[in-house]
């Protein structure tokens, strides 16, 4: 499944209702499928707001594949690039209003990457189905 | 066309209570900020509760603003309340550790006495 969209925040929720459709087709439970939409809207809420600066103009993809008991999110974008080491780390229950959006995917998907393919920036995201003895 | 996120405010002398209906995030939280802070800076409120019946989703820019009410409550001295808590964002605030942080009820009633 491929999916391209504006940077605009009024495709969050679009993304989100996709994000559940997939990884209920993928074979996810309910509180799984919640966590990928909330890891996808996390992640694309940073493009929006930190890459291309609250700009609803730029692109962004949204590529979904589904195999081998998992489903990886891959989104790519020209924005500015986003580096996850300058991040600044947030205590979780530190009282401060920002900065929780990268603690809250890597605590939902299993695995997490931000990488630069020369063209694009590209943030992969993956979950593995748990299994019944999982 | 709908609105993203409905915020209905019922205030009663120094006590408000806020009604949000919708998904809260990126494009729908500045609106919620903006009405939270407005009852503590603006308005005065001792107690502000929060109705989140109708919420459903909850990302880190809606917890963002959650802890700016709690914040600008701490500052006047005033109490912000959440209550009617569904199961995903009570997720989202256990899993950020904050749900201990915020003073949370069931109901409105609970929270209004």
């Amino acid at each position: 499944m491929e999916l391209k969209i504006s940077s605009d925040s009024r495709w969050l929720r679009l993304v989100r209702t996709v994000m559940h459709e997939v990884s209920r087709q993928a074979g996810f439970g309910e509180a799984e499928r919640h966590q990928i939409a909330l890891a996808v809207d996390e992640a694309l809420a940073n493009v929006i707001k930190h890459s291309y600066k609250g700009r609803p103009d730029g692109s962004v993809s949204l590529t979904c594949q589904a195999e081998n008991g998992s489903l990886e999110v891959v989104m790519r974008h020209q924005g500015e690039r986003f580096d996850p080491e300058c991040a600044a780390e947030l205590a979780p229950d530190e009282l401060r209003a920002g900065g929780r959006g990268l603690f809250l995917i890597r605590a939902t998907m299993d695995e997490v990457e931000f990488a630069h393919d020369g063209e694009c920036s590209v943030v992969r995201l993956r979950k593995h189905v748990k299994t019944a003895a999982q | 066309m709908t609105k993203d996120l409905d915020i209905n405010i019922v205030r009663n002398g120094a006590c408000s209570v806020v009604h949000v209906k919708g998904d809260i995030d990126l494009k729908t939280s500045p609106e919620l900020r903006a009405a939270i802070l407005d009852l503590f800076e603006k308005r005065g409120q001792e107690r502000v509760v929060l109705d989140l019946t109708g919420v459903h989703y909850l990302d880190s820019s809606g917890i963002a603003s959650l802890v700016e009410g709690l914040q600008e409550a701490k500052k006047h001295h005033a109490r912000f309340i959440l209550c009617g808590l569904n199961e995903a964002p009570r997720h989202v605030l256990e899993l950020t550790r904050l749900a201990k942080v915020f003073e949370i009820v069931n109901t409105v009633e609970e929270a209004l006495k």
